[in-house]
């Protein structure tokens, strides 16, 4: 103990006393600098801060000092009219602002792929405003100004084949603008079923990229884009309830019904009598679909089917999809709607292939598969493009005749010119299939080309079944090729694996006037290669001609074959002839014999078929794109038409503008983007991988290390200075 | 006898006892040594900071040469013999002075060395999703001066080079956000760590850039 005293006392001490002092010195400086550093990355925390948890509402808005309110869920209204294959489908949207100052809503708008918008309207209290079409700059300028005036206005805007946005500028304070937009759009009917689907939501968020990229890349000035904010996608990701619709649809099928009813909805059903679209009495209420998605089977005939969700409100969370299965007829069933406008006549016609029973077989066919060996194939896509391939020698007949050619980066084929099918055939192209090996480029070209080149034997019908994944990259010059060298030849794609190039395998088939298979698994080849060659055995109608008045303008201008399951539908339009009934008569072979059937055609209940046509008619001309029409032509001939039939097109947009100022100069005006329900059951990745290095961290502890000693050595050299002196 | 003292320094412990008697020149020692290892713990810091970035771009050159083999034919081309991951795709970005080469399989590992294609997801160019991840400070610090509009390349093995759009620029929370993986035409989606001049790492932020294939 008298040690330690004396230690306090000697000199000693003192400089234990200044080491400790040193040591303090080095600690305070690194906890400067650490608490430096958490205050950096605090502050870079607090940047991707949200509110935690606003409950109840659907919708965020930002207020001006940066706090987040919340508002009324987006009210929907959506009325549904079908007459045959013609659906006009009505949205009425009321957007609320329940804050304190003016906004301007931005709503995304999911729509069909085929959806001709043609009509928009705004209601403000009493006054309704009838939206004009503008080509789309024009639009965008007039809504611009309109909204600087402080004018309520609305725009809308295609932004993809199936998105549209809807902007309302200058909502007052406790106002609500109602925006109705119609719509129309063909019912599908594939393997004897029509079906109409009306998206209520995002759920094929990236829509067919067919906005031209002239428009795309040059940004929009005027009208805020709708992409999604930090703010949207925080509402979005948290499970916020989900605006709510209204669905009522009315439903006139114009034939007999097998049944019909919803598979997304449990709807209920009146049947009514009388061939109005108005004034028609509900006659009795004929069933409840009470199951989870309830169909009506053989309803008693009716007129007209009024179709109401049983909840009188749906969440827009899934689409609506409206479902009927007409009774069969044994041979192909024609119908001709039509409307004339002005001195020009726009027709539909649909023609639907007989029911299977009633097919009979094709004649000799020639068929060469070609299929896909190259590196991208490689895994699970090769064993089942070697599965469909051995599944469909085994589907050949004696008199067919066949061959195949495997390709990769060169194309080679089994026989130089197609063998009548025998067992010693059959068995040789397995030992070709089975030596396949995925690897080497993928060089489609050479293989289309040598199939399409193949010596053509007389009254062979030749079909080209093509099994690849479609990794493809001049997929343009591809078509040309096919479109040029087709002949009478058809092409059917099969598309392998779970994510072929499905564009490019739709498109293929279109130009090769076949039809598109897609095989996702090994399970599903034996399924879908009957269904592939129930359409290859049996074409329902080919070789169709239809008998048009003069001057006729089609889409799609070639005629494809019709086949099991798939309708064909036209879109002609020609000069008006008041004087004389529409006769409309369609030739073509059904089962290798001659088939002729005369339609008179029937003014459309629904008006809009001049809309459907001129639809119809700019998804060709955009399709044209692949084929080099030059991006001009295509812009100038899609403004004329979409000018003309009032239709909302990439290249134009409907603008609605009421006069009455309604805000201010003074007052301020916020943007606010109302955000989709994001949809039910939907796929999702399950976890996103870290993708920060520690390289920044590192750094920075690096640079506080250096830094406090760079200090104590700075203090060392002190005292040593003030000793010298 | 004074060793209670200097115990409770931890440094002081190593010194050699014989020293004791030369206090001063003990002291300046022991700083010297304290400056030294602070120094070299510093230095050691600021390298393996920097190696990270280094063996980044370091890599992306080895990844280039398999590009090359790739495109040449060879199906599935190592970058150094012993890699169990190969070259998908290269990917070049609007600010990207070079292409990056995308490898298969979205492992740590992996992303240390280059971008990688998350392999649930869809091919690259194929329809559906392509998630193809990166460090945000290194292969995709430049994704924070994307816009929407510019235009991305994705180059594949044959040779073929898509075009994509920028369509949406997204912040989310991985723990709660979800991403679709099925489209009908081919999308890819860029990942990365968010904010992007946060200094820690395990954050839960995401900066999303999805693009759409341009014809």
């Amino acid at each position: 103990m008298r040690k330690l005293k004396s230690l306090w006392r000697s000199p000693r001490a003192a400089r234990v006393c200044e080491e400790l002092e040193n040591w303090t010195y080095v600690l305070l400086t690194l906890g400067a600098a650490l608490l430096l550093y958490a205050t950096l990355t605090a502050q870079a925390a607090r940047a991707a801060a949200f509110p935690a948890d606003v409950g109840a509402p659907t919708l965020l808005f930002q207020a001006p000092g940066g706090s987040f309110t919340a508002a009324a869920p987006l009210e929907t209204d959506l009325r549904i009219s079908v007459a045959g294959v013609v659906a006009r489908v009505r949205v009425a949207q009321r957007f609320r602002n329940t804050g304190s100052t003016y906004i301007e809503a931005v709503y995304v708008l999911p729509l069909p792929d085929d959806a001709a918008v043609d009509r928009l309207l705004m209601q403000v209290g009493d006054r309704v405003i009838e939206g004009e079409i503008h080509e789309r700059q024009k639009a965008e300028r007039i809504y611009g100004e309109a909204r600087a005036a402080g004018q309520r206005a609305s725009l809308v805007r295609q932004t993809s084949a199936n998105l549209f946005t809807t902007a309302v500028a200058n909502i007052a304070p406790g106002e609500a603008i109602d925006i109705t937009i119609e719509y129309l759009q063909t019912a599908r009917y594939d393997a004897g079923e029509f079906s109409l689907r009306v998206p209520l939501t995002l759920t094929p968020r990236y829509g067919a990229p067919d906005t031209p990229e002239a428009i795309s890349a040059v940004a929009s000035t005027v009208l805020p884009e709708a992409t999604p904010t930090i703010e949207g996608m925080a509402a979005a990701a948290r499970s916020t309830p989900a605006h709510e619709a209204y669905v009522h649809a009315v439903l006139a099928p114009g034939m007999p019904l097998e049944w019909l009813g919803s598979h997304s909805h449990a709807t209920s059903y009146v049947r009514q009598e009388g061939p109005a679209w108005s004034g028609a009495r509900p006659a009795a209420k004929i069933a409840n679909g009470a199951e989870a998605a309830g169909r009506l089977v053989r309803p008693p005939p009716a007129d007209l089917y009024v179709l109401d969700t049983l909840a009188p409100r749906v969440p827009m969370d899934r689409d609506v999809v409206i479902a009927w299965r007409p009774l069969v007829g044994v041979t192909p069933a024609i119908a001709a709607l039509t409307e004339t406008i002005d001195d020009t006549t726009y027709a539909l016609l649909m023609i639907l292939p007989q029911a299977a029973a009633h097919l009979t077989q094709a004649g000799p066919r020639e068929q060469i598969f070609v299929i896909d060996s190259s590196g991208s194939m490689g895994g699970q896509s090769i064993v089942q493009a070697k599965a469909a391939l051995t599944d469909a020698l085994g589907r050949l007949r004696g008199g067919d005749r066949f061959n195949v050619i495997d390709f990769d980066s060169t194309a080679r084929l089994l026989w130089p010119t197609p063998q009548p099918f025998t067992p010693q055939t059959h068995a040789e192209a397995r030992r070709f299939v089975d030596r396949l090996q995925a690897d080497g480029g993928t060089e489609i070209g050479g293989a289309i080309a040598a199939a399409l080149s193949q010596p053509a034997a007389p009254s062979y019908l030749r079909q080209i079944v093509f099994l690849t994944d479609g990794a493809v990259g001049a997929e343009t010059s591809l078509f040309t090729a096919i479109e040029r060298n087709l002949g009478d030849a058809r092409l059917f794609t099969v598309g392998i694996g779970s994510a072929p190039n499905s564009y490019f395998m739709r498109k293929a088939a279109q130009f090769g006037r076949g039809t598109y298979t897609h095989i996702a698994s090994t399970a599903e080849v034996t399924e879908k290669m009957t269904q592939l060659f129930a359409k290859l055995e049996q074409v329902a109608l080919s070789d169709v001609v239809v008998d048009w008045p003069d001057a006729v303008e089609l889409y799609p201008p070639a005629i494809p074959d019709v086949y099991l399951g798939e309708p064909l539908v036209l879109a002609a339009s020609f000069p008006a002839t008041p004087d004389r009934p529409l006769l409309v008569t369609a030739y073509g072979r059904a089962g290798g014999l001659p088939w002729r059937q005369t339609v008179a055609g029937a003014q459309s209940e629904l008006p809009g078929i001049a809309a459907l046509w001129a639809r119809r008619k700019i998804e060709h001309v955009i399709d044209s794109r692949v084929t080099g029409t030059p991006e001009d032509l295509i812009r100038k001939i899609v403004v004329d038409t979409a000018l003309e039939h009032h239709l909302v097109s990439p290249y134009t947009s409907l603008v609605a503008v009421d006069k009455t100022p309604a805000r201010s100069a003074a007052a301020a005006l916020e943007r606010r983007n109302i955000e989709n329900t994001m949809p039910a059951g939907a796929q999702w990745q399950a976890a996103l991988p870290q993708t920060a290095t520690p390289g920044p961290l590192l750094r920075w502890l690096g640079a506080i290390v250096l830094l406090a000693a760079g200090s104590l050595l700075l203090r060392s050299r002190v005292p040593v200075a003030r000793r010298a002196s | 006898m004074k060793r209670p003292w200097h115990g409770a320094m931890p440094v002081t412990v190593t010194l050699p006892l014989g020293l004791e008697s030369k206090p001063r020149v003990r002291q300046r020692r022991a700083r010297r040594l304290v400056i030294g290892a602070l120094v070299a713990l510093g230095v050691a810091l600021l390298a393996a900071g920097f190696w990270l970035p280094a063996k980044a771009e370091l890599a992306q050159h080895l990844l280039n040469r398999a590009w090359t083999r790739t495109a040449d034919g060879e199906t599935i081309a190592r970058p150094w013999p012993w890699a169990d991951t190969h070259p998908v795709a290269r990917l070049t970005l609007p600010d990207g002075p070079e292409p990056l080469t995308v490898l298969a399989g979205a492992s740590g590992r992996n992303l240390a060395f280059a971008p990688a294609w998350l392999d649930g997801s869809a091919e690259p160019g194929a329809d559906g999703v392509t998630v193809i991840a990166g460090h945000r400070d290194t292969h995709f610090r430049t994704l924070a001066s994307l816009e929407v509009g510019d235009e991305l390349t994705l180059e594949r093995p044959d040779g073929s080079v898509l075009r994509y759009e920028v369509a949406a620029l997204d912040v989310v929370d991985s723990a709660r956000a979800e991403l679709r993986l099925d489209a009908d035409e081919s999308i890819v989606v860029l990942v990365t760590c968010w904010p992007f001049d946060a200094v820690t790492v395990g954050g839960s932020w995401r900066y999303v850039v999805t693009a759409r294939r341009r014809f």
